[in-house]
């Protein structure tokens, strides 16, 4: 059974699109404060990974990373995954209005088959509101890159999953916990910016931690480690 | 043209943090996205968010809540405000069984505390939060 590691980027998407940067408008908190994790709810996030080795100091145990994105500025993750979609087969057949449009990065534009929504979940009206009552789509991880991923400490890569919430997608990585010491990775982040109904990606990077650490495995019951099975 | 400015308000709730240690103290992180403008405290319990005072532009609030890991439940239950500066009500997401508080700014401030309760997991205590918004106001010439 692995040590499931959650990493919550929390992006504030205006600030983000407006600066340029996320370098001010990030913020990184982990499941692991309890257990040694610095910079819970800033930009300098160092996770702490607790590993464990067997007596010929083999890894013992397998840590996974998880990823996810949280947006300041858009309808909560905690809504189902096909909540824009059901809203805008409704909102299409009432205002017959036309769907909103993604750029990719290749510069072909695309269909989304969405309506975007405001703030509360209701559709866009021009003339009453800034444009900060938009929900943004949600921020996407695109690469996970860097030392730690060079040197062999995480294997990340994109998943797929029927979790509502992760929008069909999520990032997760596990970790090597015999490489121990700190090590640096970066996170390519693609956030959407808006004109008209097209929606445009700004590519960012923003850098963060993992420190390995490991310790042998102990039986639970009598403390007992670093001997042969049965560990009495 | 009378603009409303929208200023999102997020609480991160690390649930499995709130039902081990039984407090919600050191398991809530709050964000807001006016930092450009002066709100201090991101990432922290002691968010200030501000609010700029324009005389032509009304200001609106929305407060939201996630959990740190997708598969447990939190939800602001109650939202604790002065009803003569703020006036405050929970919505449903149409379609949906998730909950937001949106409120409305009826006059100028310079302080304003406030308290979300807040319902983590299978709890059935409240959990309360004491925030606070900060106001300035800005005189178009």
């Amino acid at each position: 059974m692995s040590q499931q590691v959650t990493v919550d980027i929390i992006v504030d998407i205006q600030a983000a699109i407006r600066e340029n940067s996320l370098e001010n408008n990030i913020y990184l908190i982990d499941n692991l404060r309890d257990y040694g994790s610095e910079g819970e709810g800033t930009n300098r996030l160092v996770t702490n990974i607790e590993g464990g080795y067997w007596c010929d100091y083999s890894q013992s145990y397998d840590v996974v990373l998880n990823w996810m994105c949280v947006s300041l500025g858009s309808l909560p993750s905690t809504l189902p995954r096909n909540y824009l979609k059901s809203r805008s087969e409704q909102l299409f057949a009432q205002l017959k209005h036309e769907s909103d449009k993604i750029e990719n990065a290749d510069g072909k534009v695309y269909n989304l088959n969405i309506k975007t929504l405001n703030l509360f979940g209701q559709p866009l009206t021009a003339d009453e509101y800034e444009e900060d009552s938009l929900s943004y789509l949600y921020p996407q991880i695109s690469d996970i890159t860097g030392e730690a991923v060079d040197e062999g400490v995480i294997f990340p890569a994109q998943y797929g999953t029927p979790i509502s919430i992760k929008d069909g997608w999520y990032w997760s990585a596990t970790v090597d916990t015999a490489k121990k010491g700190i090590y640096k990775y970066t996170l390519h982040i693609t956030l959407f910016k808006r004109k008209k109904n097209m929606w445009i990606p700004v590519q960012l990077t923003h850098d963060a931690w993992i420190k390995v650490n490991n310790a042998p495995q102990r039986n639970g019951f009598t403390e007992a480690g670093m001997g042969i099975l049965p560990i009495v | 043209m009378n603009k409303t400015r929208v200023i999102s308000i997020l609480a991160a709730v690390d649930v499995i943090g709130v039902l081990s240690h039984g407090t919600l103290g050191c398991n809530i992180y709050m964000f807001d996205n006016n930092r450009s403008n002066g709100s201090t405290g991101q990432g922290t319990e002691d968010l200030k968010t501000m609010i700029t005072f324009h005389e032509h532009k009304s200001v609106e609030l929305i407060w939201n809540v996630v959990p740190l890991e997708p598969e447990v439940f939190v939800e602001i239950t109650e939202l604790e405000i002065d009803k003569e500066y703020v006036e405050v009500d929970q919505y449903v997401y149409e379609g949906s069984d998730i909950t937001y508080w949106r409120g409305r700014v009826l006059k100028p401030f310079d302080r304003l505390v406030y308290r979300l309760f807040i319902k983590a997991g299978n709890k059935k205590e409240v959990f309360i939060q004491t925030c606070e918004l900060v106001g300035r106001v800005v005189k178009t010439k």
